[in-house]
């Protein structure tokens, strides 16, 4: 039973690629997924591959470590006190709803084209959830962990690093996983638009130069199997022990 | 004996919406080294907050809480909370969340005392194991032992095992009698098992419901182990029970009793909302201290002349009391029109009023009506229908200021002393007992009237109760009155559903209308005046734009019917309003005073039973008081039989009155009342209770009449 749900989602992903297939065949734009496994075999072969891959993967990490190192210290202080929250919350909401693709001029205009514009585009996505998510898990702390911790005498700095960031980290987590989600699908995007390197480049330059569907759709393929890739990673965090007691309930 | 825990005159409220609710009231406790208290008490009752003062987390707003004989200042290490809804931080380990217990300790010494406990417990082989893959029972271990592991002089345990199976209980407590056994320390317990409290403690401590007090100390002679078969511990058992009202054999359980006099000190009442009480000192009240300082002595005052505080007076009076009546106004003061009940002449013979009663003109009334607007069905309920029920089927449509004026006139005939005019500033009291009034003429000077009972027919004002925080209102009935007086309005003869000659000259009924919001009376009174009553709910008044006169016509509007019996009618007086929210008072005696009429409880007028509520409040309150001289026994316990006979009246009316407006809201009222058209039973039992006679009717058959009805 266990094997076959496993093979459940398998099969599906196999349907898929097999109407793709049969739909694409007539088609003299269209690439089949056999010629796009030979476009990206191509890519692989030629090094561009691991070069577009990488340089996505290096602007993400720094905009989204960029990100988690500010908006976790602030959404602590929002969220344990009500001073720092009457003081940031408003520019923070007034902020998040603004889409990152929106702030791309201003980044060109501020940066230029260079990896600093999608680096602060995609610290821009990833910001607002991380700070969102630990306001309110450090807001929403039980108060009987504190209670415990003042009866056993824990203050200042201890009570934060013992009891309420562990608390909040939970929830913590599941904001960097979204900020993360966030984060990849800007990066394609920044770098559509200013850079000479990364998979959104690779998709808009094999698109302009010379019409290359099957590398268009292999960009797109290899974009979502990363996305994918650190997704499963992000929900490995969620399966520590320090933090399943939160995910527990509901799973 | 050496006290580890001093709990002094504790007391603690929290304001809600609702206003102050009182918690705590004068919690005292001494607690010795190593000595295993349980305390138990009804759920809700205040036990939980005990130990969250008693640990440090919230300050007592007064008296005191002493460890070693020094305050304490907030929470910590000297005294551990345990609750049932655990602490345990599933963040950590089992190891890491008692190193986090004892962090100030020197590591070695934290390690060895770790394995300590982890032994102690039986939590060896779970060092490692994080708490969600721990069972109930041992996370409670965790929890327990984590409190061992900071030392703690003191462990407060909140129903530590509440939420654990039977079994596991069993077990936890024979763990921790055999922990507490090794390490000493004190230990208090809040549990609602009361044979845990029996299994585990020295001494067993039962507290009354919200607002808690000790109600009894029990030893637990009886040493450890030890079998619940035990007489010993079956005796206590039932004893406490019965102190819980839980018993099967004991008595009812009593909501108000006051703890036995020599198992707490006697306090101060306190006062609410920051009004004063005077108190004064039991030498200042001695005879003669109280005649070299001019104050005036009574048997009983009597604050408030209207017909509840005027009936007291004179039977208390007419059997040689010396009674001295305050009110503030003078008569004749204004009041509404009033629709009397049938009831009342059996009160009247008591008050020998009846002939003055009988003389004044007042209009007769047969019976009601019941106009539903919407439906347009009219529902007429005659008390000549059932005659066996009251001495005479009729009664009156009084002007208040008249009628009042006749039961003051009678108590002062009867021998009491009526002072019109004084307006009282204060209760007197010693300690906990009232011992008379602070009062004087209006804008004149105070003096000091003693008297061994003081009887608070005050109104609507409730002098005492507001001070006590005894007034609970219902927000549910909050209700505005608006009303006036007609001249030249159509006046509807009882003839009209009198087909056989069987009325009377002149007679009238009072006419209950449904309108928009809330509901209107029609009381024809003599002298071709007509009193209209308006009463809305305050919410859907509020909703009515502009001032009393603008709700009022909008109401009348809304009747098709009672807007043409106005047509062409004069009003003879502004519009007047009044406020209405319901409140029942939790206590209507002390040491030493009763409450009476309104100043006990009041409920919007669609019954018309304030009045009879209220005289015959007077007369009960009067007989019991009579006992009490007889016995010169004037404490709390020897009041509460009045207590125990008006509460029966009150609580019902209270109760049918709030489903009444439950049924109106949902249907227009017209459902119960036309099932009465067809149904004798229940029209049988509408006519008593709108006759008056909330004794004489079966009240649980009616209100589940009433809720099929609904239904």
């Amino acid at each position: 039973m266990r094997f076959l749900r496993r093979l459940i989602p398998v099969f599906v992903v196999g349907i898929l690629i097999a109407v793709w297939w049969v739909a694409a065949s007539p088609s003299r734009i269209l690439p089949t997924p056999g010629k796009v496994i030979v476009g990206m075999l191509e890519l692989a072969s030629k090094g561009v591959l691991a070069q577009h891959v990488v340089a996505s993967l290096f602007r993400v990490t720094m905009g989204y470590g960029l990100a988690l190192a500010l908006a976790i210290p602030l959404g602590s202080a929002m969220g344990w006190f009500p001073a720092a929250f009457r003081a940031f919350n408003p520019v923070i909401q007034l902020l998040r709803p603004i889409s990152p693709i929106a702030w791309i001029p201003i980044a060109i205009l501020w940066f230029g084209v260079s990896d600093a514009s999608p680096t602060f585009l995609i610290f821009l996505s990833s910001f607002f959830p991380v700070v969102v998510a630990t306001t309110s898990g450090v807001h929403l702390v039980e108060r009987q962990y504190i209670r415990a911790a003042r009866n056993f005498e824990v203050g200042g700095f201890r009570l934060f690093r013992q009891v309420i960031f562990p608390s909040a980290l939970p929830q913590i987590i599941t904001g960097m996983r979204v900020g993360l989600g966030v984060a990849w699908l800007v990066v394609v995007a920044a770098e559509m638009v200013a850079i000479n390197s990364g998979l959104g480049y690779l998709i808009i330059d094999s698109r302009n130069a010379g019409t290359r569907y099957d590398l268009v759709v292999a960009g797109m393929v290899i974009i979502g199997v990363i996305g994918y890739l650190l997704d499963l990673a992000m929900r490995r965090l969620e399966a520590l022990d320090e933090v399943r007691w939160r995910y527990a309930y509901d799973r | 004996m050496t006290a580890k825990l001093l709990v002094r005159d504790v007391w603690k409220a929290y304001r809600t919406n609702e206003g102050t609710v009182s918690v705590l009231e004068g919690i005292d406790l001494t607690i010795a080294t190593r000595e295993f208290i349980a305390i138990v008490g009804p759920s809700g009752c205040g036990k939980s907050t005990l130990f969250n003062l008693l640990a440090g987390f919230e300050p007592p707003d007064a008296g005191e809480v002493l460890v070693d004989g020094q305050p304490i200042g907030g929470p910590g290490r000297q005294g551990i909370l345990i609750t049932q809804r655990g602490s345990v931080f599933p963040w950590m380990t089992v190891r890491r969340n008692l190193e986090f217990g004892a962090q100030h300790m020197p590591t070695t010494e934290r390690d060895g005392l770790i394995q300590h406990y982890l032994e102690l417990c039986g939590l060896i082989g779970f060092e490692d194991a994080y708490p969600h893959q721990l069972s109930g029972g041992m996370l409670q271990r965790v929890e327990v032992a984590r409190a061992f592991m900071a030392k703690p002089d003191i462990l407060y345990m909140d129903e530590p095992f509440g939420a654990l199976d039977a079994l596991t209980r069993l077990q936890m407590r024979t763990e921790l009698l055999r922990i507490l056994n090794r390490d000493s320390h004190t230990c208090l317990l809040i549990t609602h098992d009361v044979e845990e409290a029996l299994h585990m403690a020295d001494r067993v401590v039962v507290m009354s419901p919200r607002p808690a007090r000790i109600k009894r100390v029990l030893e637990i002679p009886v040493a450890h182990p030890r079998a619940m078969s035990h007489p010993a511990l079956l005796q206590l058992k039932e004893q406490i029970l019965q102190e819980l009202g839980l018993s099967v054999s004991g008595a009812e359980y009593d909501t108000t009793s006051m703890p036995r006099a020599d198992l707490v000190h006697r306090r101060p009442l306190r006062p609410r909302n920051g009004r004063a009480l005077t108190y004064m000192s039991p030498a200042a009240l001695s005879p003669e201290a109280a005649a070299a300082s001019g104050a005036e002595r009574f048997d009983v005052v009597v604050v408030g002349g209207g017909p509840g505080g005027a009936s007291a007076a004179t039977i208390l009076a007419e059997r040689g009391l010396k009674v001295l009546v305050l009110e503030r106004q003078h008569f004749p003061r204004f009041h509404t029109g009033e629709s009397l009940l049938p009831a009342l002449w059996e009160l009247w013979d008591r008050l020998d009023v009846t002939a003055e009663i009988e003389a004044a003109g007042f209009v007769p009334k047969q019976g009601v009506t019941f106009g539903m607007t919407r439906s347009g069905d009219e529902v007429a309920l005659l008390t000549s229908e059932y005659p066996e029920y009251f001495p005479r089927t009729y009664t009156y449509h009084v002007e208040r200021s008249r009628f009042d004026q006749i039961l003051l006139d009678n108590a002062r005939q009867k021998g009491a002393e009526v002072r019109e005019g004084w307006s009282v500033q204060d209760i007197i009291f010693e300690v906990d007992r009232a011992r008379g009034v602070l009062a004087g003429p209006n804008d004149g000077e105070l003096r000091h009237i003693l008297a061994d009972v003081v009887v608070d027919a005050t109104g609507r004002d409730c002098l005492i109760s507001r001070r006590l925080g005894w007034r609970r209102p219902d927000p549910a009935l909050n209700k505005v009155a608006h009303f006036t007086y007609f001249s030249g309005a159509w006046r509807r003869s009882a003839e009209e559903f009198f087909p056989d000659q069987d009325s009377i000259a002149g007679a009238a009924v009072t006419d209950v209308h449904t309108v928009d919001g809330g509901w209107l009376c029609y009381i024809p009174l003599a002298n071709d005046v007509v009193s209209v009553c308006v009463v809305l709910d305050a919410k859907a008044a509020g909703q009515i734009r502009g001032g009393p006169q603008e709700r009022f016509d909008h109401a009348v509007a809304s009747c098709p019917r009672v807007q043409e019996w106005l047509r062409g009618a004069r009003p003879l007086m502004p519009m007047q309003t009044v406020s209405n929210i319901a409140y029942l008072n939790d206590r209507f005696v002390g040491h030493g005073f009763v409450l009476v009429g309104d100043a006990a409880m009041f409920i919007d007028p669609i019954f018309s039973s304030g009045v009879t509520l209220a005289i015959r409040g007077g007369i009960f309150a009067a007989d019991c008081i009579l006992d009490a001289f007889q016995r010169h026994d004037f404490s709390e316990a020897s009041l509460k039989p009045y207590e125990e006979r008006i509460r029966v009246p009150m609580e019902r009316i209270f109760r049918i009155i709030h489903n009444w407006y439950e049924l109106l809201d949902r249907e227009d009222g017209s459902n119960m009342l036309l099932q009465a058209q067809r149904t004798p039973w229940l029209r049988e039992r509408l006519i008593v209770l709108l006759s008056g006679g909330y004794e004489k009717m079966d009240l649980e058959s009616f209100m589940l009449a009433a809720s099929h009805s609904a239904a």
